[in-house]
């Protein structure tokens, strides 16, 4: 699966590759600067011990020359592995979460998940957790390196020692893999789950913030949020206890291998010195990234989640702006011609905004809504927004420039036509007065932008779209009469220019000059 | 005592691996010089599973007892910080998703740090102390050599590696930025696929993540550079305790030896060289811990000092002044505000929404602290106090427990006559009729709609008995039948109390004495 996201995404494989061919370097040269060294240091020993002959004899240039090399290719090949992994795992998770929001980008609001923002949480923890495997990545080929040369090295000791080795390193996935199971899989997605719980309980309690100052409910709260933390600590604890004993049991098991190399060895005492050395270097290349692949066991659902959005045969693609001819609309059996301007009206809670947001495409009506004769909810979106532009209650402004925002209702917009918007909404100076002009930039929650407007900035937005209908909902909510009275005599103007529908909503009196008749819900 | 018990266990771990290298050391040389050896292969096979036993249960204890300590510690921060998330008086409330992250996240960092980082710390430097002392033993040259390579690893360290640390900060700081720009993008998909623009976003989404990889990379290049100088002089430090045991063994040095080592102190020395590095390394790997762990002590601990914060003095509530009220969310200021409210009568503030009008409330019950000027009390020059102030919510919290209960819930001593009588004034009484008074509700509240839901909320704030009740929005999203009901209630209860109501409604507008716009 993982590779299948990989692949879709095409970049970085081959730097993924040369990566995981600096691990195998850098491995390999660790067991064999251990092994070397030992079978250097023993063969001298033994040489010195045999006296000044052997001593002559001994060539010592070539393996002291080679462990100097070892020692540099290991910290070579490391560096390599480490930045290669990570530029291949930044790549193709560029790639990726590009693709990934195509995907995602290209359902229907209509059909979209019931919770936007519990499935954007999950989608950016799954990519999170992707990112993570994809930088370790190359340890697993540095891995089984080590491994086959650390059993190379063994063989020299003698094929009794040498076969345990391979055993006992084929066998330490497997172990890894059943430690696994039995003490931290369950904690694992214990813990997942009741974090999710947890957060839940908690964001809804915040919710309620107000009140629980106001009435001092804080001891009450807590009471009830103590069963939720405690399940999670409780199988948090059990999650690190699991962790700890597999750590543990790797330790134990290092040992263990080489004791038994040295009790099978039958080789010279040298390479008996390389073997035992190799064998502990060898164990611990294949138990870290067995590790990395018990790590990987954990997120599987979360690879699957991402497998599928990534495979979804939709994705967007560009949007042809041309102009559409305006259609009718139909409310109940009321009509609405092309070019009308209507206001609806009603109580609060009688629909209005939501009547907006059906025709906008983004929810599904609660009323009988037809365009051109054809129930809302079975025009296709596409369809749907090239009749609409929607100037929402919620301003909905993108974390970006005031440019960025006003980009987004049509393509290839320049300058003059962004400040012709700006100056109906009355925003034109203020924002060609800020010291960064049209690229101020905006945060999440409007930045230097009062409420009004921000509610403005998203009208400009409406009209930039030049779509045939203009839906309008509160738009001069919080703004000075002054204002109003500008902002709504400049609609009206463009309205006459341009020959738009309009459907308005508004608590305000005045706005609703602008409708030529009003549409009671 | 704990943290330094957490310590000392991964010290033994240090311990074992000298262990591991006696039992190695012992075997190679008993098996050089020959004659009965397979005694001496056994005790040190022994010796090998025993020194593997002894590290993995340092490992395992060290482990463990932190993770236990990191449990008190976690529990203990919980204690201070949900309260004050939770009610407590603050500069700037948190959106609910922000106060779960940092209870939940926050407080997870802190937690992973004090587990994987905290210990490995004080290991990282009495563990090559240790190393080198018992390397000592063996072999001074071995030792020497160890701390030589060690003095050109710490002025390696100090060139890459503070600006190691920065770049590490800085992709940190980039990724977090790349993340939040998707999880905005993917928030307001809805208005991104209403303008067509899906296509242009995916294009800009593609630019921005390449980019900062790109730059990341740049970084990485630099900030690696820290990594591989350990690994270096580990492998350095191997390559060089081999050469030189060799060669002295061999007789061979092209100075005078200071010491005649055996072939077993040789290897002694060999064999332990590697764990001269591994805590230093250990701590390296633990970096991330710590840098995730900085950044949740950058935003806890200013939520925790202002949680210490003394109360402040207050007054029963006996009709209200505001002045020149300003609240500052960064660049964002709302208000100023200025009113005078008796104890009765009807004051509404207005504007649309996200103006603000929440945020004066809560800061005239004393949960937010104005950046500029002041609530005060009539006559008293104090703040009002909190508990003569009830609060009607716009989604009112429910509590486990009966429906009678959640209306009594801000004054448990009212008699159930009282409970009765308010829940008809509010217009619950058809749904007791349906359902009873002792419905059992949940917090998901048990099917009741949002109207209903609300009234409770108004009801609580009746029975509470506190003179100034603060609505936030009582008629939001209810039929026109609710709707006006609730503002003839609204309308009855200003003859005897204080009220603030939040609105845009204007029903509810034309009911204030005064309306305040934001």
């Amino acid at each position: 699966m993982l590779d299948e996201l990989l692949a879709a995404t095409g970049a970085g494989r081959r730097r993924l590759r040369v990566a995981g061919a600096c691990g195998l370097l850098a491995s390999l040269s660790a067991v064999a600067l251990l092994g070397l060294s030992g079978w250097f240091l023993t063969a001298a020993g033994l040489a010195g011990l045999a006296g000044v002959a052997a001593v002559q004899a001994f060539n010592y240039l070539i393996p002291s020359a080679a462990i100097r090399l070892l020692a540099i290719l290991r910290t070579v090949g490391r560096y390599g592995e480490r930045l290669l992994g990570h530029q291949a795992a930044l790549e193709g998770m560029a790639d990726l979460r590009t693709r990934l929001f195509s995907r995602r980008a290209a359902i229907d609001t209509r059909k979209d998940a019931r919770d936007p923002r519990a499935a954007t949480a999950i989608l950016l923890d799954d990519i999170a957790a992707l990112e993570d495997i994809v930088i370790r990545r190359p340890a697993v080929v540095a891995g089984i390196a080590g491994g086959v040369v650390s059993v190379a090295l063994v063989a020299l000791a003698g094929w009794g020692a040498a076969l345990f080795q391979a055993v006992a390193l084929l066998f330490l996935p497997m172990a890894i893999r059943k430690m696994a199971e039995r003490f931290t899989a369950k904690p694992s997605a214990d813990v997942a789950d009741r974090l999710i719980a947890m957060r839940a309980t908690f964001t809804d309690f915040v919710a309620a913030r107000s009140e629980i100052a106001a009435y001092g409910f804080t001891p009450l709260v807590m009471k009830q949020l103590e069963p939720t933390f405690h399940g999670y600590e409780a199988a948090k604890a059990r999650l690190l206890r699991g962790e700890a004993i597999t750590a543990a049991a790797l330790v134990l098991y290092t040992a263990v291998v080489v004791a038994g190399v040295l009790l099978l060895a039958d080789g010279a005492v040298p390479l008996l010195a390389a073997a035992l050395l190799a064998s502990a270097a060898g164990t611990e290349a294949v138990a870290g990234f067995s590790r990395n692949a018990m790590r990987k066991s954990g997120i599987e659902k979360s690879l699957e989640r991402l497998a599928t959005l990534s495979q979804a045969s939709d994705t967007v693609h560009v949007f042809a702006s041309g102009s559409p001819v305006a259609e009718p609309i139909g409310v109940g059996d009321r009509a609405i011609e092309p070019g009308e301007r209507v206001a609806i009206t009603g109580i609060s809670g009688s629909g209005k905004t939501r009547l907006l947001e059906a025709l906008a495409g983004l929810r599904s009506p609660d009323r009988l809504l037809t365009l051109n004769g054809v129930p809302v909810e079975s025009v296709d979106a596409d369809h749907l927004r090239r009749q609409f532009a929607l100037m929402p209650q919620d301003p909905m402004l993108l974390m970006g420039s005031i440019a960025d925002n006003l980009r987004i209702a049509a393509p290839a917009l320049d300058e003059s036509a962004m400040f012709k918007a700006l100056a109906v909404a009355c925003l034109d100076e203020r924002i060609a007065a800020a010291p960064q002009g049209l690229n101020t930039w905006l945060e999440p929650d409007g930045g230097i932008l009062s409420g009004g407007e921000r509610k403005r900035l998203a009208l400009a937005r409406a009209l930039l779209a030049g779509r045939p209908w203009l839906l309008l909902d509160e738009p001069t909510e919080g703004l000075d009469s002054e204002t109003e009275i500008k902002v709504v005599t400049n609609l009206a103007r463009w309205l006459d220019q341009t020959g738009t529908g309009l459907i308005l909503v508004s608590h305000r009196p005045f706005p609703l000059t602008m409708a030529g008749r009003e549409l009671s819900l | 005592m704990k943290r330094f018990l957490a310590h000392l266990f991964l010290l033994f771990d240090t311990v074992g691996a000298a262990v591991f290298a006696l039992a190695l050391a012992l075997a190679v040389s008993a098996i050089a010089r020959g004659g009965e050896t397979v005694m001496w292969v056994l005790w040190a096979a022994l010796l090998l599973v025993a020194s593997g036993l002894f590290r993995a249960m340092a490992l395992g204890t060290s482990d463990i007892t932190a993770t236990g300590r990191a449990s008190f510690v976690v529990a203990d921060l919980r204690e201070r910080l949900l309260p004050h998330l939770l009610a407590g008086r603050v500069v700037m409330p948190l959106a609910p998703g922000s106060a779960a992250s940092v209870a939940i996240d926050h407080v997870e960092a802190l937690r992973m740090r004090a587990i994987r980082f905290d210990p490995v710390r004080i290991a990282a430097v009495a563990g090559p102390v240790l190393v080198l002392g018992l390397t000592a033993c063996a072999s001074l040259v071995a030792a020497a050599i160890l701390l030589f390579t060690f003095v050109f690893f710490v002025l390696t360290m100090i060139v890459t590696g503070s600006a190691a640390a920065r770049e590490s900060d800085a992709q940190l700081a980039a990724l977090n930025t790349l993340s939040g720009l998707l999880e905005d993008r993917l928030r307001h998909l809805p208005i991104i696929r209403h303008f067509g623009a899906e296509e242009r976003i995916t294009r800009q989404i593609g630019i921005s993540s390449h980019s900062l990889s790109d730059r990341t990379v740049a970084v990485l290049r630099k900030a690696f550079l820290s990594s591989a100088a350990l690994e270096f002089f580990a492998a350095l430090a191997v390559a060089l305790v081999a050469v030189y045991c060799g060669f002295s063994l061999l007789g061979l040095l092209p100075f005078p030896d200071p010491e005649h080592l055996t072939l077993g102190e040789a290897f002694f020395a060999l064999a332990l060289a590697p764990e001269f590095y591994l805590p230093m390394r250990r701590l390296a790997a633990a970096y991330h811990e710590k840098q995730l762990g900085e950044a949740a002590d950058r935003v806890i601990e200013p939520l925790l000092a202002e949680a210490d914060l003394p109360d402040v003095a207050t007054a029963p509530f006996a009709g209200i002044d505001v002045r020149g009220l300003e609240v500052r969310f960064g660049e964002r200021v709302i208000g100023p505000v200025d009113f005078g409210l008796g104890q009765s009568g009807i004051l509404v503030l207005s504007g649309p929404t996200g103006s603000g009008k929440s945020t004066i409330l809560a800061t005239i019950a004393g949960q937010i602290a104005p950046s500029a000027g002041q609530v005060t009390v009539q006559g008293s020059g104090l703040p009002p106090d909190p508990r003569t102030i009830a609060w009607a919510a716009q989604r009112p919290l429910i509590l486990p427990g009966t429906l009678a209960e959640n209306i009594a819930i801000a004054r448990p001593d009212a008699s159930a006559d009282t409970v009765r009588q308010v829940a008809d004034r509010v217009g619950l009484g058809a749904v007791i009729a349906r359902r009873g008074i002792d419905l059992a509700l949940d917090a998901s509240g048990a099917g009741l709609s949002g109207g209903e839901r609300r009234r409770i909320g108004i009801a609580r704030a009746v029975v509470s008995e506190r003179p100034l009740i603060l609505f936030d929005e009582p008629t939001a999203d209810l039929d026109r039948v609710a709707a006006e009901e609730i503002v003839a209630l609204l309308a009855q209860l200003a003859t005897t109390r204080a009220l603030v109501i939040a609105t845009h409604d204007p029903r509810l507008m034309s009911l204030g004495d005064n309306v305040v716009r934001l």
